[in-house]
């Protein structure tokens, strides 16, 4: 999980991820969506797939990539989880404010 | 994208009782544990660089009960750093408690009658990275297990 976050940090890859969610792309065709030569493409696709998150394969002079959800997938339930204890908390303070403005007004609880 | 959760909310509530209850031991203290759990705060500097620890322990009997039964500790302790605070506006804190790390900001705007709140729980900021976001494994199990409890 730690390799996933590490590559997700970079905003260039999240975008490069983006893009390939529309489905496959040879680098070059990468390249053109994004400010940044195609070795650095080629530089932050190895990083990606070395976290699992995306796969090539060969297409005649270039390889073609294309994304590998899984470990995004992971991440995102783990995220879910966390959320749910947020929505749990965050109902708490709800009733807590409710209570609070009643008293604050004079109001009977 | 991935990695990241947003929660909003709106209270029909003054902002400045919003962000007491943010802000002050005993505001935090009356909403921050999760069912069958207390929460007391030990450390809450709202600044900058400013330490907000606190120690999160089970107190509903049956809570008790399930803790004991997993063989999980009845208290664990939460020590994060406020990374940004804009009173009544802006909050945001790193969290690399034990082995859980997470970024999380939150933000308030005054509304005709309330206020709304955007909640960004974020894994992905690079602050995250390096000794803060080792052990995100051991974190995910222990998050479905808490809430599986």
């Amino acid at each position: 999980m730690e390799q996933v976050l590490q590559a997700l940090v970079d905003p260039r890859r999240r975008q490069i991820l983006q893009i390939l969610r529309g489905g496959e792309r040879p680098v070059a065709q990468l390249a053109q969506h994004l400010p940044i030569a195609q070795s650095g493409v080629s530089r932050h696709l190895r990083i990606l797939k070395e976290a699992g998150l995306v796969q090539s394969r060969k297409g005649g002079q270039q390889r073609i990539y294309s994304l590998c959800p899984e470990p995004l997938q992971r991440l995102d339930d783990w995220l879910e989880q966390y959320r749910l204890l947020w929505e749990d908390r965050l109902d708490n303070l709800e009733a807590e404010l409710a209570r609070r403005t009643r008293t604050e007004t004079g109001e009977s609880a | 994208m991935s990695g990241k959760q947003v929660i909003e909310r709106s209270w029909s509530a003054p902002l400045s009782l919003v962000w007491e209850l943010w802000t002050t031991p005993d505001g935090l203290e009356s909403w921050w544990g999760p069912k069958g759990f207390t929460v007391e705060v030990r450390e809450m500097d709202v600044q900058v660089g400013g330490a907000f620890s606190y120690v999160m322990r089970a107190t509903d009997p049956a809570m008790i009960e399930r803790m004991k039964a997993g063989g999980r500790p009845l208290e664990h302790a939460v020590e994060a750093t406020y990374t940004e605070v804009r009173p009544k506006t802006r909050l945001a804190y790193t969290s690399p408690w034990g082995e859980e790390a997470m970024f999380t900001s939150v933000e308030f705007t005054e509304v005709d009658g309330g206020v709304e709140m955007v909640l960004v729980l974020d894994a992905t900021r690079p602050e995250m990275t390096g000794g803060a976001a080792m052990g995100w494994k051991g974190s995910l199990e222990r998050f479905a297990e808490r809430l599986e409890a």
